[in-house]
């Protein structure tokens, strides 16, 4: 695709030289006109005199006649305008000619050229263009008459009583010709000199125009997975791409978000899964180097570390499908107190280990309508998170919050839980983040609560944490 | 040589602290920060592998407070952190080495035994002592071509003896760098060790013998027997 510019460049030009172009034809075309209407003009006066002179004038034809056959030139009435004929280089010419062809007079002017009339031409009011053999260009006016009118000295030998006589007025237009030609030759070269100057200014202008869109690209170009920091100035462009800028520091911002994101996030993942892989390659490096040496239970390791591997890698997937949204939700009415016991049965063992206490609120008669196994998936993260952080001889409550009516609106799940602040809630739901900064305890993998929120959000719930007096609070609130 | 493993994995503890002990050394173990510090102040080890990210105590803060305390020992960080800097900062905080996870345990072995003999100054694997060739590497001992059979205890004290030729070294120094927390030795079981050691010895070679007694002090390999 071509440039903005020389796409601007190539209309504006085309624009300017068709505008040129016209005006030039205008202005060339009607000086034409009006010369020629001068010219047409005077060939009508010099037609008049030709005929005053020769068919309605005082003046005698005969002695007319005698007079020029003798180089005499009797006075009468259209004599100035008669003398245009009789200069030699005069530019009235006028020419009668017999039918037969023969030339019965012809103006001083026209010395001994002869006009040779074209063979047809539409109307003999009508002015023609005429060129003689010297190639003069003229301009002239054909009439026929018949010879009976007019005195016996322009009646041919050879023609009939009813033979006409051509009388040919004509003017020389080389001049004029000549002058309409460096005329046209003016405008050419004024338009292509005035064509060449708008492409000048016009590249000049447009490059002074669109060099703040230049300069954004330039911006634009620096800009790569390494520099999303980077910024446009919005305050230094003009208006009409200000808001492209601030368009773009907006998507800046979120890609560098986003990717920053992610980097922690493959950073943390990888990070996350170094120390199992480090587990089962020592595990199985040590079982190789002294296979004799290996203690029972080696391989357990190996595969419970395989396990704990598995379940960072399916809790992402999930978490993944689930921010994408594209879970297929079936929901029913769920009684929340046989999915409260349901869950706990998971982790009453290990509860009853850290002799934690576990209190619920939930009512037979509290129910409400969501899929069940997202919410169970819900659940079990927040308990097992519970029964997890408690200090030994803990507990873990449960809490289900109602509305005035008595409505289940939500759900709270309360543990004791040491070292932890209130800031901390702000990362409590960011992936692969813990309480407890060492990692490999073969325990969680800091997914769970990200889970939980995703799974929450899927089901249009919402998932809050609150640190207060050494509790840690989880609040799960239903869709209204 | 004894070893001390501060890693919160069990896994990945045992399966080194086994690879360490069967090659000859003897090893601690914790998966606390806190009870790695102290058992690092507590006994005099040649190395000690440290993780980062541990339990009660982090890793780096344990190894700046051991430098402050003037420990001179050898420590190695085993971390799952692998940027540059994560590095560079192990190293500055007063690391010997730096090793990331997934890790290959004969590259640790052999970062071990580099930081055991950087302790006792010995660039060269082999020890020569009289017509005797100690090993470091392969754990062996020989005198000509003839390899000399020892337990992994007597190789052990004769080893200790050996990179600290020159020097008189006390039953409770060797105590301390042969047996782990493990062990508790009855009293002469190093005065029998060294018996042992020295009737095998001399059974394979005709010269005199290596380790000296030092009446009150301890035992010692001279110098001049090179």
């Amino acid at each position: 695709m071509k440039s903005i510019r020389s796409r601007l460049l190539l209309w504006i030009l085309s624009g300017a030289a068709i505008l040129i172009g016209v005006t030039g034809c205008c202005i060339y075309f009607a000086i034409r006109y009006v010369l020629m209407s001068q010219i047409d003009d005077e060939l009508v006066q010099a037609r008049k005199v030709i005929y005053n002179v020769f068919e309605n004038d005082s003046l005698q034809p005969g002695a007319f006649v005698k007079g020029a056959a003798q180089g005499r030139r009797p006075r009468f009435r259209d004599e100035e305008r008669w003398r245009e004929f009789d200069y030699k280089d005069g530019e009235l010419l006028y020419q009668l000619k017999a039918t037969g062809g023969e030339v019965l007079l012809r103006s001083p002017s026209l010395a001994m050229r002869t006009i040779e009339a074209p063979a047809q031409f539409p109307d003999s009011r009508k002015p023609v263009s005429l060129e003689l053999a010297d190639g003069s260009s003229l301009r002239a006016r054909i009439d026929y008459t018949k010879s009976g009118k007019w005195p016996p000295q322009f009646q041919s030998k050879r023609s009939s009583e009813e033979a006409s006589i051509e009388i040919i007025v004509a003017r020389d237009i080389s001049e004029t010709s000549q002058t309409l030609f460096y005329l046209l030759a003016g405008i050419w070269i004024t338009g292509i000199v005035a064509t060449g100057a708008t492409a000048l200014l016009v590249s000049i202008a447009l490059r002074q125009g669109l060099s703040p869109l230049e300069q954004l690209g330039i911006e634009a170009r620096t800009v790569d997975a390494n520099h999303l920091e980077t910024r446009f100035n919005g305050e230094a462009m003009p208006p009409e791409l200000r808001p492209i800028c601030d368009q773009l520091n907006s998507l800046m911002a979120r890609l560098e978000s986003g990717f920053h994101r992610e980097q922690r996030f493959s950073s943390d993942l990888a990070h996350e899964m170094r120390t199992p892989i480090a587990e089962v390659c020592s595990l199985a490096e040590s079982a190789i180097l002294f296979p004799e040496k290996v203690p029972p239970g080696q391989f357990d390791k190996i595969l419970a570390t395989g396990k704990r591997m598995q379940d960072i890698v399916e809790s992402l997937l999930a978490l993944a499908r689930w921010e994408q949204g594209s879970t297929q939700l079936n929901s029913e009415t769920i009684n929340l107190a046989e999915i409260v016991n349901e869950c706990w049965e998971q982790f009453a063992a290990t509860a009853k280990e850290k002799r934690l206490s576990f209190q619920q609120s939930a009512s037979s008669e509290s129910s409400i309508s969501t899929d069940p196994d997202l919410f169970r998936h819900i659940l079990n993260n927040l308990l097992s998170n519970a029964v997890e952080y408690a200090p030994e001889e803990g507990f873990v409550k449960l809490r289900v919050l109602e509305d005035a009516e008595g409505a289940a609106i939500g759900l709270q799940i309360s543990n004791l839980i040491e070292g932890i602040n209130p800031s901390d809630t702000d990362h409590l739901f960011e992936r692969f983040w813990r309480h407890d900064e060492a990692r490999s305890d073969g325990g969680h993998s800091g997914l769970g609560l990200s889970v939980a929120r995703a799974c929450a959000e899927t089901l249009s719930m919402d998932l809050s944490a609150s640190v207060e007096d050494n509790q840690i609070h989880f609040e799960l609130s239903f869709p209204a | 040589m004894r070893v001390l493993i501060v890693e919160d994995s069990q896994y990945i503890r045992e399966s080194v602290a086994l690879v360490l002990r069967e090659s000859g050394y003897a090893v601690d173990e914790s998966g606390d920060g806190e009870e790695g510090l102290w058992k690092a102040q507590s006994n005099p080890y040649d190395v000690i592998i440290l993780d980062i990210m541990l339990p009660g105590l982090d890793g780096l803060s344990a190894l700046r407070k051991l430098r402050q305390e003037g420990n001179q020992t050898q420590i190695l960080i085993l971390s799952a952190r692998d940027t540059t800097d994560d590095r560079i900062k192990g190293l500055r905080h007063g690391a010997d080495d730096y090793l990331v996870k997934p890790f290959d345990l004969g590259e640790l072995l052999a970062r071990v035994e580099a930081l055991c003999r950087r302790t006792y100054k010995k660039k060269n694997p082999e020890l020569r002592i009289g017509g005797l060739t100690i090993n470091l590497q392969a754990k062996t001992v020989s005198c000509g071509e003839q390899t000399i059979n020892m337990t992994a205890r007597e190789y052990a004290i004769l080893e200790f003896l050996a990179l600290r030729q020159g020097e008189v070294v006390s039953r409770t120094e060797i105590e301390a760098h042969v047996y782990d927390e493990l062990v508790s030795p009855v009293s002469n079981v190093i005065d029998k060790s060294i018996c042992v050691l020295r009737k095998k010895l001399t059974e394979a070679s005709d010269a005199a013998p290596v380790i000296q007694t030092r009446r009150g002090q301890g035992y010692i390999i001279e110098a001049d027997q090179t």
